[in-house]
């Protein structure tokens, strides 16, 4: 992995103040966005540099956490998912529900907005992982 | 019956299997743990970004990651905008398979243990997956599993399970808090534990922090359940509110803040009752080993589970409503609500309590047998918050 001291040094200042900050009020939370970007401003290779102070600004993105998506594709697949995980209907018939539910979720994954299609397709990987779950159940 | 088909193998040789493998190893150096990956590689013929199977292979959809990872990584030029969305969501995406490798299942069979594809086990996954990935989507990380921060590549993407996050990240810092290890270090140690055992683990962060070695290893079984139960049931209820139609993005996340919160209270107050105890007959024996946890107490902890739930009620939250006799959900009375809103939880009700029925102690607490070293539940309301 290519990597940069300095670099690596504001990195884990970030990771350190994610841990710290935790439902700090937004004043704070500037001053040690500015404070970490005064660091990143110290680091010497120009590329690295750049990389550290593009990191330090995103402290308080990373802080807010992945937003909630707001489409309807998104509602409607998260709404999906949790009939699919609640039923306890016999592991077979699941399966099949489960299967319909991931071809549906994908589907609308197409149609949701970029920023929210990854998060839509990520709610089938964990459907397919309880299809595997099932079928070794039904082995 | 083979329920879950892989597309063609790929090669090692080829530019995806060399790609996915810089992915792994960029993961496993960032992460300080080595990948399960068995080196092998498929194709995803499924809508879903990829998987990582029991036997260690990874499939991966050449659509959704290789080939906007292709895209990317084979020009330095700044990308269309649409191809810088497909870019960077297949990072995330590459990025969250490899954290998958990392997870190990462990052993469903131990006393304690969480089943894997429960409700609970799904739940901590999930958060865990996508805090990890949209903390280490950073700059460095892109470069190296080459797509450049400057081809205009976003990876400002939103959180497949919102409530589940929030949840989890309240819980984790109020664990950090109480139990003086780093949330970044909690985290740590309940991603490397294997998924079946990681609610014993953060119950065995609690004890041994709290009470070292006052707790018989004959006992902890008993001590870990009064304090993961909390954080299982709370996970679990927010399956619900994903399911709620009405409720805005935004009052899921307060769901999941607030319902987190007072799954902290009351495994606090457990703690505090758990501690009295053995720390108490610690100071009076000293060197004698202590009894287990008096019937009373368990009542106790009972009782908070059905205070938390009535907390639940009073909110609107919709997954630990208790609905009056609903031990059986064919006798509830029809009624009419005024908004579809109410209605829509009193069928979510019905739907949750006819799958899961009630884990709740029977017999209620008075005061008579509440003893005077146990803490009551902290009852504060506030009104007007829950269902918007």
């Amino acid at each position: 992995m290519r990597t940069d001291a300095q670099y690596e040094a504001v990195e884990a200042e970030l990771q350190r103040q994610l841990d710290l900050l935790y439902g700090a009020d937004s004043l704070t939370v500037d001053a040690e966005r500015s404070r970490l970007r005064a660091m990143a401003e110290q680091v010497e290779n120009a590329e690295w540099r750049r990389r550290a102070i593009a990191r330090a600004e995103h402290l308080p993105r990373l802080l807010a956490g992945p937003p909630p998506g707001t489409s309807a594709p998104y509602l409607e697949a998260q709404r999906l998912y949790a009939e699919a995980v609640m039923s306890t209907a016999s592991p077979s018939d699941r399966i099949s529900a489960l299967q319909r539910t991931v071809e549906r979720i994908g589907g609308l994954a197409a149609q949701a907005p970029p920023a929210e299609a990854g998060a839509v397709l990520m709610l089938n990987s964990t459907l397919v992982e309880l299809i595997g779950v099932l079928s070794e159940e039904t082995r | 019956m083979n329920d879950l088909q892989r597309g063609p193998e790929i090669l090692p040789g080829t530019w995806e299997h060399e790609w996915m493998t810089r992915v792994v190893r960029a993961v496993e150096q960032r992460a300080g743990r080595l990948s399960n990956w068995n080196g092998r590689l498929y194709e995803e013929p499924l809508p879903v970004a990829g998987r990582v199977d029991s036997d260690g292979s990874i499939t991966v959809n050449r659509a959704a990651v290789l080939e906007p990872a292709r895209v990317a990584d084979t020009t330095d030029q700044r990308l269309a905008p649409d191809d810088g969305y497909a870019a960077g969501r297949a990072a995330v995406h590459g990025l969250q398979l490899a954290r998958l490798s990392l997870s190990t299942p462990g052993d469903e069979s131990l006393p304690g243990a969480t089943k894997l594809g429960s409700l609970e086990d799904m739940a901590l996954e999930q958060a865990l997956a996508d805090r990890w990935a949209h903390h280490h989507s950073d700059e460095a990380m892109l470069e190296d599993i080459g797509i450049g921060w400057d081809q205009g590549v976003s990876t400002n993407v939103s959180a497949s399970s919102p409530a589940y996050t929030t949840a989890t990240d309240t819980m984790m810092y109020t664990l950090s808090g109480q139990s003086g290890v780093p949330v970044s270090e909690l985290r740590a140690t309940i991603e490397k534990t294997g998924r079946a055992q990681r609610f014993t683990a953060i119950a065995d962060q609690m004890i041994d922090n709290k009470l070292g070695d006052l707790v018989p290893d004959e006992h902890r079984a008993e001590v870990r359940e009064a304090l993961s139960g909390p954080v299982r049931r709370e996970l679990r209820g927010l399956t619900m509110t994903e399911l709620s139609q009405h409720a805005h993005p935004g009052t899921k996340l307060s769901w999941g803040h607030e319902s987190a919160e007072w799954a902290m209270t009351e495994l606090s107050a457990n703690l505090e009752d758990i501690e009295s105890h053995y720390r108490g007959w610690d100071e009076q024996h000293p060197g004698t080993e202590p009894p287990r946890m008096p019937a009373e107490l368990h009542d106790t902890f009972g009782d908070r589970q059905e205070e938390v739930r009535q907390v639940w009620a009073d909110r609107g939250w919709p997954a630990q409503e208790p609905v009056q006799g609903y031990e059986d959900n064919a006798k509830l009375p029809e009624q009419s609500y005024p908004s579809a809103q109410q209605q829509e939880i009193k069928d979510l009700q019905r739907f949750l309590w006819s799958h899961t029925g009630s884990t709740a102690q029977s017999r209620p607490a008075t005061a008579a047998e509440t003893s005077d070293n146990v803490h009551k539940l902290d009852t504060r309301r506030t009104p007007g918050r829950g269902v918007e």
